[in-house]
């Protein structure tokens, strides 16, 4: 299993929330907004090819065609 | 044996990040968790794809049809991808769309599992014959 996606995916929204909190320190709520945004489709964008390679493994393994 | 520990270890892990950035980003820690679950099920059918083999073999040495080991796996397929939809909607919090998606894999089950009622039926109706 690949433990370093879960870190990585981890990682990017411990730098996100602490993005937010500067920007929402310096009154730039719309920016914090799209940071927050921006962060979460970096990690879905991380996430869809395990999840197309969950999705085929049970497609083969059990015989959906 | 080790497979168990390296999964259980893996989760945990994975439960400890999660609580880390819950508060903060709970958008990213859904996506997190689905990634967490995505990678343990891509490990367990991996593992499981040898036991198919010898599952197979089993049900020919028992003299059975095939159609109707692929109908069981079929059915587990569905039952382990209904499982896990449902578990992350209700993580989100949406159990609403998640006993729609049960009620959709019921569904699923019963229209793969229909095959099998015939033939019972089938063998019913040749026994009352007899």
């Amino acid at each position: 299993m690949e433990i370093d996606l879960i870190f990585k995916i981890a990682a990017v929204g411990i730098i996100v929330a602490v993005l937010v909190q500067l920007l929402k320190r310096a009154e730039r709520d719309e920016q914090a907004m799209m940071t927050t945004l921006a962060g979460l489709i970096v990690v879905l964008m991380m996430i869809i090819a395990k999840i197309a390679e969950l999705f085929d493994t049970i497609k083969t393994l059990f015989g959906f065609y | 044996m080790n497979a168990v520990l390296t999964a259980a270890a893996f989760c945990i892990t994975a439960c400890v990040l999660l609580k880390i950035i819950s508060s903060e980003t709970p958008a990213v820690k859904t996506v997190c968790a689905i990634a967490a679950a995505c990678l343990v099920m891509i490990r367990f059918l991996d593992s499981f794809l040898s036991i198919s083999d010898s599952l197979t073999e089993l049900f020919d040495s028992a003299g059975l049809d095939e159609e109707y080991l692929r109908i069981i796996f079929k059915a587990l397929g569905i039952c382990y991808l209904t499982q896990l939809g449902c578990d992350i909607c209700r993580d989100c919090g949406e159990s609403a769309i998640a006993s729609q998606l049960e009620l959709f894999g019921k569904a699923a089950l019963l229209i793969v599992s229909l095959p099998l009622f015939s033939a019972a039926a089938d063998m019913i109706k040749t026994l009352l014959m007899i």
